[in-house]
């Protein structure tokens, strides 16, 4: 294995003391403050529209980031990413495993040596290596980590992706603002947004020849016929608004009329419309299309793209596995964090690896590591979070957390709140009020820009 | 009118309130809260009464016949009529305009007469219990409450079924699935038996006491916990799995607050909202007792006492005022598509009825009308709230109520006089409720001590067994020994004997000799000590004794305790009572006072328009534009809530979206979907009765047959695309609107929605391009999705479209039909 190691003096200093805050560099540097002013703004208000959002922008500069919504990215590794063979990995013999740790584009942060590329862009990320949890099933995990509460039964709360949509939402904005991603196929309406509505439940969308279900017309028709029946239908509902109007109604009528601006921007979710050598760059795997979909989909401020890494759950061969799953993760992903960067959409867009739990510092008999929630970690890049900061720690062997012990209520109360939205606050559905996260928790205030 | 006569009118609308304020006061103290209702208005009547007296705005009108008659479709039979039955109503009025109110009735009557009733309200009901929760195993839910509502059962006793099934009997077992369908997650069925039940959101109350709704105490939601937590989900092996409940007959729970864990933890009590709780629980003294089957890997757990039982009936019983207003207020959500209460799953102070009045006089209608749930709806239908239309008033020339600010300002002082005399009977009961209190936890220690008792003999009694069963063991081991021993010396002589025999023979032989001395010798040891061993069994055997009369005297203690126990909680049982009674009156008292309250609200806001509108006038005069268009915007606001609180006190009627049964309902009948269906149906029945002619021509028969196959066909063939799209998630509350783009895409570009627009089968499309005449077309398609007749802008706009793309005429006749089925007029119910 070739180690792509960045060249840099390694300073283990500041791993001891990751709030060393003089070395880390908030994200969009000169007018966050502003950007995060006026999103609030928008956020009280709910129906702040923006002007000038052009669909198919360009990198941007600050000033016009300051105008633009925030995203979230989320890299969910289905199954449990083995805490050990990427994000801290252990020299300990008994435990470690057979690979390597590497130092990273930040001092002292060192990962597993199967994540070369992402090493290279640690100076744009965070980790944490100390979230303890206490469900070890895939669905009871896999449901606390998303919706940040605790409980044993189906989803009864929403989702992150649910809570970032309703959020960050923005009237007049064509696209779904809870979005998770495939390679092909057609785009349903995921059950995650419980009490907020199917509004903010998630849509997927294809990455190839992609799009949303039903974007296309009836077979043989055409356009002008189309056209025509919506000249019709906008006659008839005219009438009727004439004589009674109601924000339901006109809800209902908006629906329509975003319905044809989605379907004319079917191609945005296809990825054969970026360059070759775009599409290289990120990889042609399952992975790296989605990836690069989920690219442009942020260009587009979607406000939160979710895309699915599955079938981590190596109780046997973990290392062989995991040689080969994290490689398939690493330069789609590093490749990822870059383009956003180059592109200056970092600067207003959260990128989380999440999994549902780690796996046993035990080494199993088929050399697999089995199901271990209680002391694991995750990574995150972009904004709002202090960059190159490590949170918690775990002991030598990598089966205790030692230092600052969070769980899954304080990180979903952090992904929020690096994007500017108050997790202290509640929502109001049609009467119905519900806390945004636990009100018994809060966030991870020093991981916070 | 003036200010005299409206002062009285207001003072007649006080008096109602009070009066019914009064009735249920004397409802408290009497066995049954049924009400006599035999020299009362009917319901609809009251209805208007209550209505009217909170409402001080210009005259609203009746809807018109095509929106009433659109409207009540959707309502009890979820969709809208036929074009053979609009045009049937609306002929019978041309002749007789004056009768609109009669025929009105009439159509009510004949709709809640119908199959078609029945089945769509089974959905609805399904819909409320399970909120579209995925079926656990083959549950029928919609049809067995179907024949509950075909047979014309008591409301009431279908909801005790949903809490009490267990899965076990063919007829019922669909009525388990209310917990089924929640896997029987204790928590879960706790939030959704306070939400569906009592219209009480309890779910946040489970770790603390409710951080935003200070009503919802953690000892609630706990309380219904306890009835629930042994019930657990039983998959029967032989029986391929198929689930069941079984429930536990122990196990008690203990709570503590995250927020205030310094507090400690407390038992849970089975006790409902309201104050709604059991008997004493009666005690066994082993586990094995509390049993008719105990739980087993492959045995349903069936208590001998159960608390799930408990639950059914004290959840759902008429004295259960939780029960009752929640019931009465889903119902009339539904048809009104806001309830008195609003949201339908949080009855609580702050969020108070919209008129307690209301909420009241329908609850306390549905117990007298033994949950009757066709008269119900009769009766909401029938009243001018429900039929009123959704035009808001004129307000230009409106100058408020006579006397004005002057009248309203009067009217908010007598409010102000009503609440201080509230003051005083609300500190009243506040003691008594204090009293309540003290003599129920009173009470309550006493069991409490009692029950420490019993439990501590509990474990004596495991000790005493224990003991009894270790010497038993001894026993066993001693008698043993003494049989070996008997063996022994039965042998021993046997070998002496017969070497007797052999010495007899063989007189000098010495050395055998000496051999049988041996044996001898042996034979003697053996019965010497034989006695001894023989004693040790007797006094073991009477150390047993004493300890069986140990154990059973233990048990009897524990049985007499338990009795004690049974003793003292009756004293809990009726302190409850006491406390119950209580509550009731204060719940009286919080009625009365929210609704002064929010009387004074609405004059509020009613108050500030007609200040701003004089403010308006003045700047007017002065024709100070600027000053103008500030108060132009002003007054448009207050317009606005203004006019919201007339709608939310049923002035006015709400505009609705269709729910996703409707609108696959609304959607077949207006396309004519079912005249092929009926046409099958038909010659099915022919088919059927070739050989039963007498049987065959039974008219009500066939018709029963056929409107069965019409719906089901309904159901099949469009309900799941619309529920797909347009139902609020499973577990979601289902009463909610919402639009997305995926609703809108469905109805541009699905294959399966756009088939339904090919003309066949003697549907719309087909019928429509075969009228030549395009104003005759314009009638029929209105009348068919809108059930309404075009106006004469509407009519030139069709003929002018069909005119212009005369070539395409199938085509545009498509695009015609799609344009009305996607238009807010059809969404939504007028």
């Amino acid at each position: 294995m070739s180690l792509a190691a960045p060249s840099v003096t390694v300073f283990r200093v500041f791993e001891k003391n990751p709030m060393n805050k003089k070395q880390y560099k908030p994200c969009g540097t000169i007018d966050h403050g502003i950007g995060r002013r006026q999103f609030m703004g928008e956020f009280l208000t709910g129906m702040g529209a923006i002007a000038g959002t052009s669909l198919f922008s360009h990198p941007l500069g600050a000033t016009e980031i300051a105008k633009h919504g925030k995203s979230v990215v989320v890299v969910y590794l289905k199954g449990g990413v083995s805490q050990f063979e990427s994000w801290d990995p252990k020299t300990d013999l008994e435990t470690g495993g057979p690979f390597k740790s590497i130092p990273t584009s930040v001092p002292g942060i060192h990962v597993s040596e199967l994540l070369p590329h992402t090493a290279g862009q640690m100076h744009h990320m965070a980790l944490i290596r100390s979230i303890s949890t206490d469900l070890d099933d895939h669905g009871l995990a896999n449901n606390i980590v998303r919706s940040g509460r605790t409980t044993r039964s189906a989803t009864e709360y929403p989702e992150l992706g649910a809570v970032v949509a309703k959020g960050l939402e923005r009237a007049d904005f064509p696209l779904p603002g809870h979005i998770a991603t495939m390679v092909g196929g057609a785009g349903r309406r995921g059950r995650n947004a419980a009490y907020l509505g199917p509004r903010y439940s998630s849509v997927s969308v294809g990455a190839e020849k992609g799009g949303i279900v039903n974007t296309q017309l009836p077979d043989g028709m055409s356009v002008s016929v189309d056209s025509r029946r919506h000249d019709w239908r906008r006659f008839v509902n005219s009438r009727h608004r004439s004589k009674i109007q109601s924000a339901e109604m006109d809800a209902y009528t908006q629906c329509y009329e975003q319905a044809l601006r989605l379907m004319e921007k079917r191609e945005l979710f296809d990825i054969s419309h970026e360059a070759e050598s775009v599409q290289e760059a990120y990889g042609k795997s399952e992975f790296g299309k989605q990836m690069l979909l989920a690219r442009r989909l942020v260009e587009q401020e979607v406000p939160f793209i979710e895309i699915q890494h599955d079938g981590w759950d190596f109780h046997h061969n973990n290392f062989e596995f995991h040689l080969h799953y994290v490689a398939d993760f690493d330069r789609p992903f590093a490749h990822f964090l870059s383009d956003l960067n180059q592109r200056g959409l970092l600067e207003r867009t959260l990128v989380i690896v999440m999994t549902e739990f780690g796996r046993t510092p035990k080494i199993n008999a088929g050399y697999g590591r089995d199901h271990y929630p209680n002391a694991w970690s995750i990574a995150l890049a972009g904004c709002g979070i202090q960059h190159g900061a490590v949170i918690g720690s775990t002991d030598a062997k990598g089966v205790e957390v030692t230092d600052r012990k969070v769980d899954h209520r304080h990180l979903f109360h952090t992904y929020l709140r690096a994007v500017g939205i108050d997790s202290s606050g509640e929502f109001d559905v049609a009467g119905r009020k519900f806390p945004i996260a636990d009100p018994a928790y809060g966030p991870i205030k020093e991981l916070l820009a | 009118m003036s200010i005299r006569i409206l002062i009285s009118a207001w003072n007649l609308a006080l008096c109602s309130i009070c009066l019914l304020v009064l009735i249920s006061t004397e409802t408290l103290f009497s066995q049954s809260p049924v009400v006599e209702a035999t020299h009362r208005a009917p319901l609809w009547r009251q209805i208007d009464q209550v209505v009217d007296a909170i409402y001080f705005g210009p005259k609203i009108h009746l809807a018109s016949e095509p929106e009433f008659q659109r409207r009540i479709y959707l309502d009890l039979i979820g969709r809208g009529p036929t074009v053979a039955e609009s045009e049937s109503y609306l002929n019978r009025l041309v002749d007789a305009p004056e009768k609109s109110q009669q025929l009105r009735k009439e159509m009510i009557d004949d709709l809640l007469s119908r199959d078609e009733f029945s089945r769509y309200y089974a959905k609805v009901l399904e819909v409320m219990f399970t909120e579209r929760r995925e079926v656990i195993g083959v549950l029928e839910t919609r049809s067995m409450i179907y024949q509950w509502l075909d047979e014309r059962r008591p409301l009431n006793e279908l909801c005790t079924e949903m809490l009490a099934a267990d899965g076990t009997g063919e007829k019922l077992r669909a009525a388990a699935s209310f917990i089924l369908n929640r896997n029987a997650e204790p928590n879960l069925v706790t939030r959704d038996v306070g939400r569906i039940f009592f219209g009480r959101d309890v779910q946040c109350a489970q770790c603390h006491d409710h951080p935003l709704v200070a009503d919802y105490e953690q000892s609630e939601y706990f309380g219904i916990l306890s009835f629930v937590n042994r019930t657990y989900l039983f998959q029967d092996e032989k029986r391929g799995k198929k689930p069941f409940l079984g429930e536990k007959g122990e196990g008690a729970l203990e709570f503590a607050s995250v927020f205030k864990p310094e507090n400690g933890k407390s038992t849970a009590q089975p006790v409902l909202p309201m104050a709604m709780a059991m008997d004493a629980e009666p005690d066994f003294v082993d586990t094995a007792d509390s049993y008719v089957v105990a739980p087993e890997k492959n045995k349903r757990g069936v208590p001998r006492y159960s608390r799930r039982q408990q639950l059914a009936v004290l959840a759902t019983h008429p004295e259960n005022q939780s029960f009752n207003r929640n019931l009465a207020n889903r119902l009339w959500a539904n048809m009104m598509g806001m309830g008195v209460v609003h949201p339908v799953d949080m009855h609580h102070s702050d969020n108070p009825p919209v008129s307690a009045a209301l909420l009241r006089l329908l609850s306390d209608e549905l117990i007298a009308s033994q949950y009757d749930l066709r008269e119900f709806l009769r009766q909401v239908a029938r009243s001018r709230a429900y039929q009123r239309s959704v035009l808001l008033p004129n307000l230009q020339n409106w100058n408020g109520p006579a006397g004005g600010i002057e009248t309203l300002n009067q009217l908010t002082t007598r409010l102000d006089a009503e609440l201080q005399n509230l003051k005083p009977q609300m500190d009243k009961l506040q003691i008594d409720l204090t009293q309540a209190d003290s003599q129920l936890q009173k009470s309550q220690a006493d069991v409490a001590k009692i029950q420490i008792q019993v439990d501590e003999s509990k474990i004596q009694l495991k000790q005493l067994s224990e003991q009894r069963d270790k010497d038993a063991a001894k026993l066993a081991e001693l008698q043993a020994k003494q049989t070996k021993q008997q063996e022994l010396i039965v042998s021993l002589q046997a070998a002496v004997k017969a070497a007797d025999n052999v010495l007899q023979i063989t007189l000098d032989d010495q050395e055998f000799a000496a051999s049988r001395n041996l044996l001898n010798t042996r034979l003697t040891k053996a019965i010497e000590v034989k006695p001894a061993i023989d004693n040790d069994v007797q006094k073991q055997q009477e150390s047993i004794e004493k300890a069986n009369f140990r154990v059973d005297d233990q048990r009897g203690r524990i049985l007499a305790l338990a009795n004690r126990r049974l003793a003292f909680g009756e004293f809990v049982v009726e302190a409850r009572g006491v406390q119950r009674g209580v509550r009731k009156q204060m719940q009286a008292l919080i009625d009365s006072q929210a609704d002064f309250d929010q009387q004074k609200s609405r004059f509020d806001v009613l108050r500030k328009w007609l200040e701003l509108r004089e403010q308006l006038h003045q700047a007017q005069a002065s024709s100070d534009a600027a000053t103008m268009s500030e108060f132009q915007a002003k007054l448009e606001l207050q317009q606005a809530d203004l006019i919201e609180s007339w709608r939310r006190s049923y002035a006015i009627r709400r505009v609705r979206g269709l729910n996703p049964e409707q609108m696959a309902g609304g959607t077949y009948i207006a396309l004519e979907m079912d005249r092929a269906a009926r046409n099958k149906a038909l010659a099915d029945w022919e088919a059927n009765h070739q050989n039963n002619p007498a049987e065959g021509d039974d008219i009500q028969k066939r018709q029963k047959f056929v409107s069965a196959a019409v719906a089901i066909n309904m159901w099949d063939t469009v309900e799941d695309l619309f529920v797909e799209r347009f139902a609020a998630p499973a577990g979601a509350p289902q009463d909610g609107f919402f639009a997305t783009v995926d609703q809108a895409l469905t109805i541009q570009n699905e294959p399966t929605y756009q088939s339904w627009l090919k003309a066949n089968d003697g549907n719309l499309i087909q019928r429509l391009t075969a009228i030549e005449d395009s104003a005759l077309l314009a009638n029929q398609l209105y009348l068919s999705i809108l059930c309404r007749s075009p106006d004469a802008d509407e009519t030139q706009m069709i003929g002018d479209l069909l005119r212009q793309y005369s070539a395409e005429r199938s085509s545009v006749v498509q695009e015609l039909v799609w344009g009305l089925l996607a238009s807010t007029e059809f969404r939504f119910a007028m």
